[in-house]
């Protein structure tokens, strides 16, 4: 097992630098996850750690081997495709046995090592099968079968979940991570559902525009974002723009003055909000340190929860999500009430205008 | 999923396009079926069956040698433009490089330059490189094979690029990536997929050589004729059930030859 | 049928790539392109009788082609043939290309693609003895008139019209063919949007699926044209020795008169004509699509 290093990795197409100079260290056994919007260039780097892809500049070490200039073939990553590209013309048992007939494996040990693969990844019965006679689970799964098999110095997976419904793609996620636990294998995937990567990260890397946006713990990213884009890509809807003000408050564009702890006097920045951090309250009750009359515009029953949008007097409009009280029926607020909106002094998190 | 149909106008569609369907099919129906007749002069109706103009067309010279020289021109020109056209076809389809736009025009250009003009053309490159060199081509089996080999190589271009562009090009990836190198993973991937292209490509190869008439028109020798050109030759003197029956052979023949291309790839995919 | 090459796959430059191509390419070069370029040659050369040809520079066959009435009515033959033979295509070949694309069912369809493509190449001597049958004095259609009491004695071969039914027949696998791909193309909601506008199904058929499928038509109007311009075997066989068409002249004067100059004028007036029909009908096409597409 190995680590991953990236120094200073740049690719450019013609003039437009698709990776910008990107300089990461995955430790060995650690699953990173690249988080971004497609074109961030999150692939193009997975891709150059695999070796399709070879860098303008910069080097990629897998442990202390500096593989740049490798080719795909010699580098013993372990690739699970999008589509999962298993070969239509073989089983799956050829599948899962092509790597490892590629390492001259003898054939005993094959038979062995795809018999224990498979089991592994509970396909053990399908082994004859042709992929496909297989579901897009079960695909996914001998992927996931044949890139171990070989025993990988680092498994790659490039949006190994996308094209698998939403229940499926939760139960693969967590065996994957599972998998991942249990072979101590240092595995980077790319992603650009934030709640996936949250799922399943050791670290998370934020990328955007061919840039390192952030790296975190998901609970870092999740609660601190320190950009703009990192905040809205990971789910903050309400970004407003103000400036703080002396006393650890923050004056809104739009006019209101609110509490807000790490306001800076003097300082341009955005108050990013979760719409699920802040409450809707038919009066002002005290209880948050933030409270603002304003007026439900839309509401959405979701079941579990709604989600409202309201307006303040100033015409700003915030996002907010409530829980539904059990056997309440419908949103608790109708379009056009008059409401109080409000949220404590630390549950917004100012970040960095762009 | 039902859809509704006007009443009178639906069904004069519908009577149209099986009589225009008729039209093109029953020529070749009614040549089959004469083939099989007893008159001995073609006429309606038969006065009985029989497979003798079978036996008759075979023993003929010119149909006998006629026949076996197209297919072994068939053979040959398809294997030699595969030997041509799938390299092309691989740099077509896989790599970039400046020029690659021209050189496809130019591999696709036999297909586009009139069968009796490039036919002409041949054939007087054939007597000037006589003339200067004294080596003979025109008439014999290389000037034939040649030309039946520039019918083959757009089509088999064409089909094995398409077939190459069909193959997901993350799987060749999975290969190289489980450790194959990028010629392994040609022989061990990209062949098997490709196989049904490369099969249509021979199929519809021979075919085109097979039927082929004005190409070969210019080029054939005495004693040395394709079955196309036996058959113009006998078909302004004579029509007689023994020309029925070479018709019903090689319409079984190609029709084999295209069922097979149909079954390795869609036919319509590639017409 | 030639096309622009397929669209690139994400790949990458490897420096002998091009050499791949190399030997197809130069096989189409040293016997195609040279071939032509000599024949170009030879048509500006004068042509002695008795002495096949003279090295010159000379326009002098090509005015003769212009100013010749008996090679005035070739051309004029072989225009006619082909523009009846087209129009018929064009008019005939439609429903069944609809009829396909939209209406025969699934288990039909592969069956009824196969009935147009096979004929598609089958080999024109074949048809054209398949035409001679049918068409002939001892023929199915004088057999069927002289029983229906239509006409006695039916004799349809040498005629033009017996030309352009067996033209029509060749052409109309191809019209089809084209047709109906580009209605498959065609996306057929389009349609019943119309239809649930409130268009009636000529209507439909007039303002949405013959604009639709019109770059379609117009080339596989096209290819059926170029190919009747450069038939052989129909003419010679169906149309006789009285009915001269473009292609087999050619074949005459260069194989049999020995006159290479004029046979190679000749020649290259007919590519001329189809090069340029093909060129031009991909050009509108390409603007038509573009004009959708954006």
């Amino acid at each position: 097992m190995a680590g991953v290093t990236l120094q200073n990795v740049t690719k450019h197409y013609g003039t437009s630098a698709v990776v910008n100079d990107v300089s990461l260290q995955i430790a060995p056994g650690e699953f990173a996850v690249f988080l971004g919007p497609s074109g961030c260039g999150k692939t193009t780097t997975l891709r150059m750690i695999a070796g399709f892809v070879a860098p303008t500049s910069g080097s990629i070490r897998l442990g202390a081997r500096d593989v740049t200039a490798a080719p795909p073939h010699r580098r013993n990553t372990g690739l699970v495709f999008q589509n999962y590209a298993l070969f239509p013309h073989m089983t799956v048992a050829a599948n899962v046995a092509f790597g490892l007939e590629m390492r001259n494996c003898p054939k005993p040990e094959i038979v062995e090592r795809v018999k224990a693969a498979l089991l592994r990844v509970r396909l053990e019965a399908f082994a004859e099968r042709m992929p496909r006679q297989l579901s897009g689970g079960q695909q996914q799964r001998v992927a996931l079968a044949r890139a171990l098999v070989i025993e990988p110095d680092v498994l790659l997976l490039d949006e190994p979940l996308s094209n698998l419904d939403t229940k499926l793609r939760s139960e693969m996620r967590e065996e994957i991570r599972a998998l991942q636990q249990s072979l101590k294998l240092t595995t980077i995937l790319v992603t650009h559902d934030q709640e996936e990567a949250l799922a399943v990260g050791d670290r998370l890397v934020v990328m955007n525009q061919g840039r390192i946006e952030q790296i975190g713990t998901p609970a870092n990213i999740f609660e601190m974002p320190r950009s703009r884009f990192v905040a809205d890509f990971t789910g903050v809807a309400n970004l407003l723009a103000g400036r703080g003000a002396s006393g650890g408050r923050f004056v809104l564009a739009g006019g209101e003055t609110v509490r807000q702890a790490d306001a800076v006097a003097g300082t341009e920045a955005v108050l990013a909000l979760r719409p699920e951090r802040a409450e809707l309250l038919a009066a002002a009750s005290g209880r948050h340190a933030n409270e603002l009359p304003a007026r439900v515009v839309t509401a959405t029953y979701l079941g579990t929860v709604s989600d409202y949008r309201v307006e303040l007097a100033s015409g700003t409009r915030l996002a907010c999500r409530q829980t539904n009280e059990p056997g309440g029926g419908a949103a608790r607020f109708a379009p056009g009430e008059a409401v109080w909106i409000g949220w404590s002094e630390t549950a917004a998190r100012l970040v960095a205008p762009e | 999923m039902e859809r509704q149909r006007p009443r009178i106008g639906g069904v004069l569609y519908r009577a149209s396009a099986y009589a225009v369907l008729a039209f093109v099919l029953a020529p070749l129906a009614v040549i089959v079926w004469v083939a099989f007749f007893a008159n001995p002069i073609i006429g309606f109706p038969p006065t009985g069956y029989t497979l003798r103009w079978f036996a008759r067309a075979w023993a003929s010279e010119d149909f006998r040698s006629g026949f076996l020289l197209s297919v072994q021109l068939g053979i040959a020109a398809a294997a030699i433009s595969l030997l041509l056209g799938v390299p092309a076809s691989i740099a077509i389809a896989r790599h970039d490089f400046p020029g690659r736009e021209a050189i496809n025009t130019l591999l696709m250009a036999p297909l586009v330059v009139p069968g009796i003009v490039g036919g002409a053309a041949l054939f007087i490159g054939y007597l000037a490189f006589e003339l200067a060199t004294g080596i003979q081509i025109a008439g014999n089996l290389a000037g034939l094979l040649i030309a039946h080999t520039l019918l083959a190589i757009p089509w088999t271009v064409r089909l094995v690029t398409a077939a190459l562009l069909r193959v997901d090009a993350s799987i060749i990836e999975a290969a190289v990536n489980l450790g194959a190198s990028p010629f392994v993973a040609f022989r061990r991937v990209t062949l098997p997929a490709i196989r049904p292209g490369l099969v249509a490509a021979v199929m519809l190869s021979f075919v085109i050589s097979f039927i082929d008439l004005e190409k070969s028109l210019f080029l054939v020798g005495p004693g040395r004729t394709t079955l196309q050109i036996a058959i113009m030759n006998y078909l302004e003197w004579n029509l007689d059930p023994t020309i029925a029956a070479v018709a019903a052979v090689q319409i079984a023949i190609i029709g084999l030859a295209l069922l097979a291309a149909d079954r390795a790839v869609g036919l319509t995919r590639i017409i | 049928m030639a096309g622009r090459p397929p669209p690139a796959q994400p790949r990458r430059r490897i420096p002998g790539a091009p050499f791949l191509a190399a030997p197809g390419t130069l096989f189409v070069v040293l016997f195609l392109l040279l071939p032509l370029c000599l024949m170009l040659r030879y048509s500006f050369n004068r042509f002695v009788p008795g002495d096949m040809m003279r090295e010159a520079l000379t326009g002098a066959n090509y005015a003769k082609f212009l100013h010749d009435p008996f090679y005035q009515d070739v051309l004029g033959t072989t225009l006619w043939v082909s523009a009846v033979s087209t129009a018929i295509c064009v008019v005939a070949g439609f429903p069944v290309a609809y009829y396909l694309a939209r209406s025969a069912g699934p288990q039909l369809k592969p069956a009824l693609m196969m009935a147009v493509a096979l004929p598609l190449l089958m080999g024109n001597a074949v048809r054209s003895a398949a035409w001679m049958v049918m068409l002939g004095k001892n023929g199915v259609l004088a057999k069927l008139a002289a029983v229906t009491g239509i006409a006695a004695d039916v004799n349809l071969m040498y005629t033009p019209t017996a030309v352009i039914v067996a033209m029509v027949s060749v052409l109309l696998p191809f019209m089809i063919i084209t047709v109906q791909s580009s209605l498959e193309n065609a996306d057929r909601a389009i349609e019943e949007a119309a239809a649930s506008l409130g268009a009636p199904p000529l209507r439909v058929l007039v303002r949405v699926v013959l604009p639709l499928c019109s770059p379609g038509l117009v080339a596989g109007a096209v290819l059926c044209f170029v190919l009747s311009m450069n038939a052989y075997a129909t003419p010679v066989l169906i149309g006789g020795p009285k009915m001269h068409m473009m292609a087999p002249t050619v074949y005459d004067e260069i194989a049999k008169a020995m006159n290479w100059p004029f046979g190679a004028a000749l020649a290259f007036i007919l590519m001329a004509v189809t090069l340029i029909l093909t060129v031009a009908s991909n050009v509108v096409a390409q603007r038509h699509y573009r004009k959708w597409t954006g």
